[in-house]
């Protein structure tokens, strides 16, 4: 990968960590989704929420990097692949989130770390790094 | 490099940072809603947003595929 390609998935890379660590991280805090101009989750069902939106921006940006070609095929499959168990993990914590919410809110949080390993592991493969731990 | 190169770039990590925005907004608007009707958050859309996502990675990873990449 030359130099403007490197460059240029750093760009796209960084945009993705960046995104998903801002809902992620900063949504289940109150004063920072207050801060985006966003509805603060006053509770766990409202955290999970949030968690799934992760989510769906994590499907939508891999969507959108297989089709320019940022990411091949086989890639995608795998990272798609890691997003979905983040999404069945949230699914279990919302089966849970009425019988055990502290176990629910827990899970949430655990998932929202994934993701964010999810988007870290995707910004340095892009970058081609020398070493990129699988998240 | 050239600047048609790095604002392609970061054409393109606006447009993920949009898809972001675009998803957490869609909840932000059920949790207003819901807590203003003091109603249960519904989560129908948040759940549908979900799933449209996933069947664009399934088909842009078809697509990949046909394609040869």
């Amino acid at each position: 990968m030359n130099v403007i390609s490197r460059t240029r998935s750093a760009l796209v890379t960084a945009g993705l960590a960046l995104g998903l660590l801002t809902l992620s991280l900063l949504c289940l805090d109150l004063s920072g989704c207050a801060s985006l101009g966003l509805a603060p989750a006053t509770g766990a069902q409202e955290q999970l929420a949030y968690a799934y939106a992760g989510v769906t921006a994590a499907l939508n940006t891999l969507a959108s990097a297989t089709s320019s070609g940022v990411v091949s095929s086989a890639e995608a499959t795998t990272v798609n692949a890691d997003i979905l168990a983040v999404k069945s993990a949230l699914d279990t914590a919302n089966a849970a989130m009425s019988t055990n919410e502290p176990a629910a809110v827990q899970a949430i949080t655990a998932a929202t770390a994934t993701l964010a390993t999810i988007s870290s592991y995707l910004a340095c493969e892009q970058a081609k790094e020398a070493s990129c731990p699988p998240p | 490099m050239s600047a048609a190169v790095i604002v392609a770039g970061v054409a393109e990590g606006l447009q993920l940072l949009d898809n972001l925005i675009s998803a957490a907004a869609s909840v932000s608007s059920a949790i207003t809603k819901a807590q203003s009707t003091g109603t249960p958050l519904d989560m129908t859309t948040v759940l549908s947003d979900e799933a449209q996502a996933e069947n664009a990675v399934l088909a842009a990873i078809a697509a990949a595929k046909a394609a040869g990449h």
